[in-house]
Parts: structure tokens; C-alpha cells; sequence
């Protein structure tokens, strides 16, 4: 079910595949263009981030295969274009509108996942199955929740 | 050797212990809080048994530190099974005075006053 | 009495072992799956103590249970460590 908004499986899909915000917003800025090959010094100018990290983020997105990679223009830098009709593109439309909607929330879930993981070696000493209840600091979700009753 | 190996095994728990510290400063889950006494214990006993030959460690009172290091962790481990409820009712309800939306009326927030 | 917590110690050891190894295959997170094994080399450790204590007495087994205990800890170390960040 829904909690906070965000489908399941755009949850899921930023767990397996999105790092940081960088990735995000180069993945979600080549699927808005989608023939267009970029190469990293035009998405690290577009978003406004530095080059190699650029270049780094789109490399793990296409060996995710995200993106697909084109060879460059007389030989130089590989230029990356979104890979179309894939399995993912469902999931990805989903996240262009949750980011677009919910930008706070899809922040807190990338950024999050480090603690994320720390939670999980938590609950794995719970002995049933389902997931626990969270001890400590009540979610940012809750509220919303609670106001929808 | 074995005093090297000892060490060696101190220094690693401290840190493990420092890093449930942080994890628990993190999550305010007292589970880890409970990982990190354990792991200080664990260190704690290993400089005790400095002075003390290794083949002498089972038969002094070192293994008290490590009994007390298990318990913490069973108490830990029986009360994160034991916290089977949601959030309690008072502590949603101290959320939302300090939201300052309305509490629902079904619900008596009056001991928080 | 030492021994009946060194038994103890190695079944809570491996409880948590097994504990961390059903998380891991749940969840695929790896920082389960290093201290899954660090509280296996914790368990072996302790089991190795009751071993030195009891079964074997004359024989010295301090080295193999110090280095299965800082096995362990050594993997618990490295996936606290990746799993920061």
C-alpha cells in the first residue's frame, strides 16, 4: 500500500538503483529528452554539479542500464542517451511525478538509505516475519496519515 | 601473540561499540544502544585479561563481564519482540500537541497536561 | 559456572547469527550479512572456549579462538564501515 504518497515500487526502485540526487535528477533530466545523447559535461552544465561526479553518476546508470551508452562524436567522451521501452520506464514515470509532487519525501528516501540500512539490522532481530514497528522517531509520513484519518 | 590477538579484538569492539553508538543516536533504537554495551563489555573484559595468563581466563572472574554482556543483549533482543504495539497512544498524542492540530476526541490526552 | 556462560555465550551468538543471516536473505542488505558472520566467529570463539575449558583440557586453544573471535569482529568492522555511507 501507499504510505506517504510514493508507489512501492518507486521505493523499491530508489533502494536498488538511486544514490544520490545527482543520479536522480540526470536520470530524470536524459528521460525528459529522450533521443537526445548527453554527454557528462552537458548534464554536470544543465544540473549544475561538477563534471567527473556527472560523469560517474551516468556511468552507474548505464551499467544499471538505465541509459544507453552511444560512442562520442569523432571518437572522444561516450555520450549516454535514455534507454527507451525498457522494463523500467514505468517505474521512472512514476518517480518524475513523485519527485515533482513529493520532492521532500523522494529527498528523505534517497538520502536515507544508509540509515535505512542500519534500521534493517534492527529488525532483523525481530522474530516474526512482518515488519516491526519502528521504535524511536515517528516518520515525517505519520503526519500525513493522521490527517488523512 | 595472545596478547597481540587481544588486543586486537579490544580495539575492534570499541570501535563496533562506538559505531552502535552512533546507529543508536541515529534510530533512538534501544536495541543498539544495547549492542554497544555489550561490545564495550566484550573490550573491557579483553583488558582485564592482561595481567591474566590466557589459559587462566576461564577459571577467573572475567566471564562475569561476558555473562552481563549476553544478558544485555537477551533483555535487548526480548524487548524489540516485545514492542509488538504502534506508538503508544500518549506519545501520538504528545506528537500532535506539539503539531498543535486538534487531538481526536475519543482519545483522553489529559494526562500530558 | 564459566562454562555454562561460555555455552550460553556461544548459543546467543549464534542465535544472532542466524537472526542477521534470515535478515540478509530477506533484505540483501549487506551490513546483515557481515555481522551475520561476525556472530558466527563470535559463537565459534566461545564454543572453542568451552572446548579449551572442558573437552580439552591439556590442550592450549587460545590461538584458534582469539583469531575466531577477531575474525569475526574484523568482518563486523568492515561492513560498519561500506555500510555508512
Amino acid at each position: 500500500m501507499n504510505d506517504s504518497g510514493i508507489p512501492d515500487r518507486v521505493k523499491a526502485f530508489i533502494r536498488d538503483c538511486i544514490d544520490s540526487i545527482e543520479q536522480l535528477e540526470a536520470l530524470l533530466l536524459l528521460r525528459r529528452t529522450p533521443r537526445r545523447p548527453w554527454s557528462a559535461d552537458a548534464v554536470s552544465a544543465e544540473l549544475r554539479t561538477n563534471a567527473d561526479s556527472a560523469g560517474r553518476r551516468l556511468a552507474d546508470l548505464a551499467r544499471l542500464r538505465l541509459l544507453d551508452v552511444v560512442p562520442g562524436p569523432d571518437g572522444g567522451e561516450p555520450r549516454y542517451v535514455y534507454h527507451l521501452d525498457g522494463a523500467h520506464d514505468g517505474v521512472v514515470a512514476d518517480l518524475d511525478r513523485a519527485y515533482a509532487e513529493r520532492r521532500v519525501t523522494v529527498v528523505n528516501l534517497v538520502i536515507g538509505k544508509p540509515l535505512e540500512r542500519v534500521r534493517t539490522f534492527a529488525d532483523a532481530f525481530y522474530f516474526r516475519s512482518e515488519r516491526p514497528p519502528r521504535s524511536g522517531a515517528a516518520p515525517d509520513s505519520a503526519w500525513e496519515d493522521e490527517a488523512r484519518g | 601473540m595472545n596478547q597481540f590477538i587481544n588486543g586486537a579484538i579490544l580495539m575492534a569492539s570499541l570501535v563496533a561499540a562506538l559505531f552502535f553508538v552512533r546507529f543508536f543516536v541515529a534510530t533512538r533504537d534501544r536495541l543498539f544502544a544495547a549492542f554497544a554495551i555489550a561490545f564495550t563489555l566484550l573490550a573491557f573484559e579483553r583488558v582485564l585479561l592482561v595481567p591474566i595468563e590466557p589459559e587462566g581466563e576461564a577459571r577467573t572472574f572475567v566471564f562475569l563481564i561476558r555473562l552481563v554482556a549476553f544478558i544485555v543483549l537477551v533483555v535487548a533482543i526480548v524487548d524489540k519482540n516485545r514492542a509488538t504495539r504502534p506508538p503508544s497512544a500518549g506519545r501520538r498524542a504528545l506528537e500532535r500537541l506539539r503539531s498543535r492540530r486538534p487531538a481526536r476526541p475519543e482519545r483522553n490526552t489529559s494526562k500530558l497536561a | 559456572m564459566a562454562e555454562i556462560v561460555y555455552i550460553l555465550g556461544a548459543a546467543l551468538s549464534a542465535l544472532c547469527s542466524i537472526l542477521l543471516f534470515r535478515g540478509y536473505a530477506r533484505s540483501r542488505v549487506r551490513l546483515l550479512l557481515w555481522s551475520g558472520l561476525c556472530f558466527a566467529g563470535l559463537a565459534i570463539n566461545n564454543a572453542i572456549l568451552f572446548a579449551d575449558l572442558i573437552v580439552v583440557p591439556d590442550v592450549d586453544l587460545s590461538l584458534p579462538r582469539g583469531l575466531a573471535g577477531l575474525a569475526g569482529l574484523a568482518l563486523l568492522l568492515y561492513g560498519l564501515v561500506w555500510e555508512s555511507l
